[in-house]
């Protein structure tokens, strides 16, 4: 008889610096987390509605759409994800109003490690 | 001093964007780097190799503080900045600001003094403008006093000889002044009237190879000036320089309030 195992926490990465995403992908499996990465925020919100994740990592300055809406319309979504926003960097105006529309976290990508957004990862 | 000039806007345009095209590329950067460094990924890196690693570390964290002042400097030209004021100590602050720059003052054998007279009243002011001046101060010094000098940190109420740098002083303004003495390199007579130029960097610290991006102080004294308050300095070469802030109690954004 096999040990039912807990199924790894579900990442959706959606930033379009292609680098970046790649980076947190590589740590993020590599700590045992299944991820998605997407590079825009209407692919984001098309994802969310066809698949479900227990965090999304946002960043907020993205083409098509950007993660500002996404996080507006985060409600239509029917299990949304804990958000933590990543922003290129640090913009008061911009942590206040991500904050503001329901961002659990915001992480300056220019001033932080990536561990610090996988142990954000770990506790969430 | 004076304050310093209006820059041209499409010279601001272009340092905003230059330091938001340059900070995604600079994070990938820190973040491989970051996962090389822990050995996470692959095989532990030997002894030459982590040596280089640590090069181009060292070399993204300057490239870092670069685009952090660009932005800083482009928010303040800008008047971008507009964060409610609020109630501080200033002590807190320089409290606040030194701990991440206590492994650089140990690794240069510095000696740091912090002396702050007890009651002072708090400032009302926006955070991030007295962050980015208690921030550059430290760096500055820390960055341009030899290893095993010392770093004199104090803060106290405004003598009216202080008031006399404010623009707009009264007799019974409260005001605080923070100083920040060091015994590092000073700034030779030619260079004092610059300082407060952006991008200028005197030749004494460049011959030295001190890595900066001439935007601290620039930084400093424009926050300075939107928070009401003066910035001034005496120096000597070779012996050290003491720069001072006075800030009033209230700022004329809290003014407003």
């Amino acid at each position: 008889m096999t040990t039912p195992t807990t199924p790894p926490k579900r990442v959706l990465i959606a930033d379009d610096e292609h680098p970046l995403a790649h980076a947190l992908e590589l740590k993020l499996q590599h700590e045992g987390y299944d991820t998605v990465a997407v590079s825009d925020g209407q692919a984001c919100l098309k994802k969310l509605a066809s698949d479900q994740f227990d965090i999304l990592l946002l960043d907020l300055m993205m083409p098509v759409m950007d993660g500002f809406s996404v996080l507006e319309q985060l409600g239509t979504v029917s299990k949304p994800p804990v958000v933590f926003a990543l922003s290129g960097l640090r913009q008061h105006e911009d942590e206040k109003r991500a904050l503001g529309l329901g961002a659990q976290k915001y992480f300056v990508k220019s001033e932080i490690p990536l561990e610090t957004i996988v142990d954000a990862v770990k506790k969430a | 001093m004076s304050t310093p000039p209006t820059p041209a806007k499409p010279e601001v345009e272009f340092m905003s964007l230059v330091a938001h095209q340059l900070s995604a590329p600079l994070a990938a950067v820190r973040w491989y780097a970051e996962m090389l460094h822990k050995g996470e990924m692959a095989k532990p890196l030997d002894a030459t190799q982590a040596e280089l690693l640590s090069e181009v570390q060292g070399a993204a964290a300057r490239m870092d503080e670069l685009v952090t002042d660009l932005l800083n400097a482009a928010h303040l030209d800008q008047n971008k900045i507009t964060d409610d004021p609020v109630a501080v100590q200033l002590a807190d602050v320089v409290a606040t600001q030194l701990q991440p720059l206590s492994s650089q003052i140990a690794a240069h054998k510095l000696q740091l003094s912090v002396q702050a007279q007890p009651d002072l009243p708090t400032l009302t002011v926006q955070l991030s403008l007295i962050q980015m001046i208690v921030q550059n101060l430290l760096t500055n010094a820390i960055k341009y006093t030899p290893d095993g000098g010392s770093i004199t940190v104090s803060i106290r109420p405004a003598a009216a000889a202080d008031l006399t740098h404010l623009k707009h002083a009264t007799p019974d303004q409260s005001a605080i002044v923070l100083a920040v003495t060091d015994t590092g390199h000073g700034i030779p007579a030619a260079a004092q009237s610059q300082l407060f130029t952006k991008f200028y960097r005197a030749d004494n610290v460049r011959a030295l190879g001190i890595s900066g991006s001439g935007l601290g102080l620039y930084i400093a004294a424009a926050a300075t000036a939107k928070l009401g308050g003066a910035v001034w300095f005496e120096s000597q070469e070779h012996k050290g320089s003491s720069f001072f802030v006075v800030l009033p109690q209230n700022s004329p954004t809290a003014a407003k309030l």
